[in-house]
């Protein structure tokens, strides 16, 4: 059955989305011959279109072989950033990471953090699920993740199939602070003088690594593709 | 209908300053849940989508933080959650179609209890099998938490009422 993606090579190597229109000559790559894709029809046809692209649009490449069987995903556990403060699922990623990242990734967000306090050895989860959760289409919830991803609150590698989850998350950086709603910035000012008070050092989440060294995955050292 | 009700906005329309007014509600007999609780992130949130699970747990706190009401300004509420104003309206529709707030949209108010009941029925069916088994766990906890009372106090009760009592005397305006 004829899938709904096509990808053209040579000049001017377009990939051409024929179900979403919107996309149609929009993205440009450097997929190499022509090749229409074997991507599976219905929703995983929407969930690659939307990989791709987005693949596409961050100048990464795209195993074509793998897009199609990227919908199971490895979360696993990796060490905080120096700057990470707060937990995912604290109010502060709610009420002001929320207005950068917007609701799907911010739900997305706390489930992957809830999920990485519950089992901090990492679990696999469908893609469909994940999604069905948050009650989205599993192409909205791979944006989502790309989103957090670019924010730098979770790391993935979409390619890979990984997700890599500290449960912590910067504060909002200065340039970011001055885009934020009057609301957003008294919350911001709250939360961190919250924090001050209570004597909370960037990179908290370490002691969580300290306690089960073998589970954690130091970011700096296993040659993820994630940063 | 909110199209025409004050909180549609049709594309030509500018974005005057619209203001909510969230008052608090009775909650019903079978709500049972915080808006701000586990429950409904994680089970009403495959029906509502995420702009309304997230509004409706900011309703919820805001509510709790003020019980006797708030006013706030839609843009600011929409801006809260990552959203345009128009779909931050949808989301308030979609909550009040689920009956987890309650929406007038041509008063402006939303009325909050602050708790949601559980998802029953055919909803339930409709649920991934993920949110089944949160929903059937977090229900299971939940009644073991609030104990059904015992029989004992049951028997007691029924006992209190087949009890012989004077019926109470009115005064006659003779």
């Amino acid at each position: 059955m004829c899938c709904p993606v096509v990808v053209r090579g040579g000049p001017p190597r377009q990939i051409v989305c024929r179900r979403r229109s919107g996309l149609a000559g929009r993205v440009s790559g450097w997929w190499e011959g022509i090749q229409p894709c074997r991507f599976p029809v219905g929703k995983s046809a929407a969930l690659s279109a939307t990989y791709v692209t987005s693949r596409l649009l961050a100048g990464m490449s795209v195993d074509m072989e793998n897009v199609g069987l990227t919908q199971s995903l490895q979360v696993l556990a990796i060490s905080a950033g120096p700057e990470d403060r707060f937990r995912l699922t604290d109010p502060y990623v709610e009420e002001v990471w929320s207005e950068f990242l917007g609701p799907t990734a911010t739900l997305l967000a706390r489930r992957l953090g809830r999920s990485i306090e519950v089992r901090p050895g990492g679990q696999q989860v469908e893609v469909g699920d994940l999604a069905a959760s948050v009650g989205v289409a599993p192409g909205v919830a791979v944006k989502a993740l790309a989103r957090l991803n670019r924010f730098e609150v979770v790391h993935s590698d979409l390619g890979r199939g990984v997700v890599g989850v500290s449960g912590y998350a910067p504060p909002v950086g200065d340039e970011r602070l001055f885009r934020l709603s009057e609301m957003g910035r008294i919350s911001h000012d709250r939360f961190m003088a919250d924090l001050d008070a209570r004597h909370i050092i960037p990179g908290r989440a370490a002691e969580m690594f300290a306690a089960a060294p073998t589970v954690g995955i130091d970011r700096g050292v296993v040659p993820l593709a994630i940063r | 209908m909110l199209r025409s009700g004050r909180l549609y906005l049709g594309m030509d329309e500018t974005p005057n300053p619209t203001i909510l007014h969230v008052v608090p509600l009775s909650a019903q007999a079978d709500d049972r849940w915080r808006l701000s609780d586990r429950y409904v992130e994680e089970v009403w949130s495959e029906h509502l989508g995420p702009t309304a699970t997230l509004l409706a747990r900011r309703l919820g706190r805001m509510i709790e933080e003020h019980p006797g009401g708030v006013d706030i300004d839609l843009a600011d509420l929409a801006a809260g959650v990552g959203v345009q104003r128009g779909i931050a309206v949808k989301a308030l529709e979609r909550l009040n179609r689920f009956e987890v707030v309650h929406l007038s949209a041509e008063q402006s108010v939303v009325g909050v209890s602050g708790f949601a009941p559980s998802v029953h029925g055919a909803r339930v069916l409709r649920l991934s099998e993920r949110g089944r088994l949160v929903h059937d766990r977090l229900v299971a906890a939940s009644e073991v938490a609030r104990p059904a009372p015992s029989v004992r106090a049951v028997q007691a009760a029924v006992g209190r009422l087949s009890d012989r009592r004077p019926a109470p005397v009115r005064g006659l305006a003779l």
